[in-house]
C-alpha cells in the first residue's frame, strides 16, 4: 500500500537526519581537538551527503547516507609554542571546524526533520481516516 | 448492477489512489530535501490523470509476449514536465514549503474524497432500510 511507503520514505528522512545530527554534534565537541606530537594533524570536519536510492524491498526510492567525508579545507594556524602540538616555528594547527556553520547546519538538520515528521503525521491521519471508514 | 462500477465509487476509488500515489511522492520528496541534485517529482493533477485515462480504463504496460515481466509501476505516473522554479547550490530542487503545502492539499483531498465515499456508501444503507 502507497501510504505505508510513504511511511517508511519519511522514517529513513529522518533518519538520514539523526545521522547527519551525530556528525554535527561530533564537529561541535571537537572543535578544540589538536594533534598531540609536533605539527600533527587536528581533528578534521566532517560533512555528510545524502544519496537518493532504490530500496527493492520496499520497491520504491528512499534516501540513504551516501558518505562521511572529511573537509579537506585549510587548518587555521594558531601560535601557541607550549602547546605539545606545536612545530618548529611554535604554530599548532587547529581543527578546520567553524560553530557558527555547524550551528546553521544543525538549525537546517531540525527543520528537514521536522519537515519529515510532519509528512508522517499527514500520512498517518490519512491511514487512519481510511481505516476509520470501516466503521 | 455492480456497486464499485457506478460513477460515485469509482470516480472515489481513483481519487483515492491518486492521493495515496501522490503522499508518496511527496514523502520522498521531502526524504531528500538536502540530497545533492535531487529533483523534485510530483503526479500530473488529478483531472488531467483522469481526462488521460478515460473512467473505467487505466493505462498499464501491455505485456506482448509471455517471457517479459510484467510490469511494477502502476498508472500513476510522476509528470516529466513539471520543472522546479529554483535550485540551492548543491543542485537539489526541492522546495520545503512548496512540498508542505502539497501533503496538506493532498490529506484535504482524500478527506474529501473518503467523505463523499462514506456518504455515498450511507445512501445505499438508506435504501436498503437501515439507518445509521
Amino acid at each position: 500500500m502507497d501510504l505505508e511507503k510513504a511511511l517508511a520514505i519519511s522514517a529513513a528522512g529522518m533518519g538520514v537526519q539523526g545521522t547527519r545530527l551525530r556528525v554535527i554534534a561530533e564537529n561541535l565537541a571537537n572543535t578544540q581537538t589538536t594533534g598531540s606530537t609536533p605539527g600533527a594533524d587536528p581533528y578534521r570536519r566532517k560533512t555528510v551527503t545524502f544519496a537518493n536510492e532504490m530500496n527493492r524491498a520496499l520497491g520504491t526510492e528512499t534516501v540513504t547516507v551516501h558518505s562521511i567525508d572529511a573537509d579537506q579545507s585549510d587548518l587555521p594556524l594558531h601560535y601557541d609554542p607550549s602547546h605539545p602540538a606545536a612545530d618548529s616555528n611554535g604554530y599548532v594547527k587547529m581543527p578546520n571546524v567553524n560553530s557558527f556553520v555547524e550551528i546553521m547546519d544543525m538549525r537546517d538538520a531540525q527543520r528537514s526533520y521536522e519537515a519529515n515528521l510532519n509528512v508522517m503525521a499527514s500520512t498517518r491521519s490519512m491511514l487512519s481516516r481510511t481505516i476509520e471508514m470501516l466503521k | 448492477m455492480n456497486l464499485f462500477q457506478t460513477g460515485v465509487f469509482d470516480l472515489a476509488q481513483r481519487r483515492l489512489d491518486w492521493a495515496e500515489r501522490r503522499q508518496t511522492l511527496l514523502a520522498q520528496n521531502i526524504a531528500n530535501a538536502d540530497t545533492p541534485n535531487y529533483r523534485p517529482s510530483d503526479l500530473p493533477a488529478f483531472a488531467k490523470t483522469l481526462a488521460d485515462n478515460g473512467v473505467g480504463t487505466a493505462t498499464q504496460m501491455v505485456q506482448t509476449q509471455p517471457m517479459h515481466m510484467a510490469g511494477t509501476f502502476g498508472p500513476l505516473q510522476p509528470d516529466p514536465n513539471a520543472l522546479p522554479d529554483a535550485r540551492e547550490p548543491d543542485g537539489n530542487a526541492v522546495s520545503m514549503d512548496k512540498e508542505l503545502g502539497k501533503v496538506a492539499d493532498t490529506q484535504t483531498a482524500q478527506t474529501l474524497a473518503l467523505n463523499l465515499y462514506g456518504k455515498y456508501a450511507s445512501f445505499f444503507r438508506l435504501a436498503l432500510g437501515r439507518t445509521s
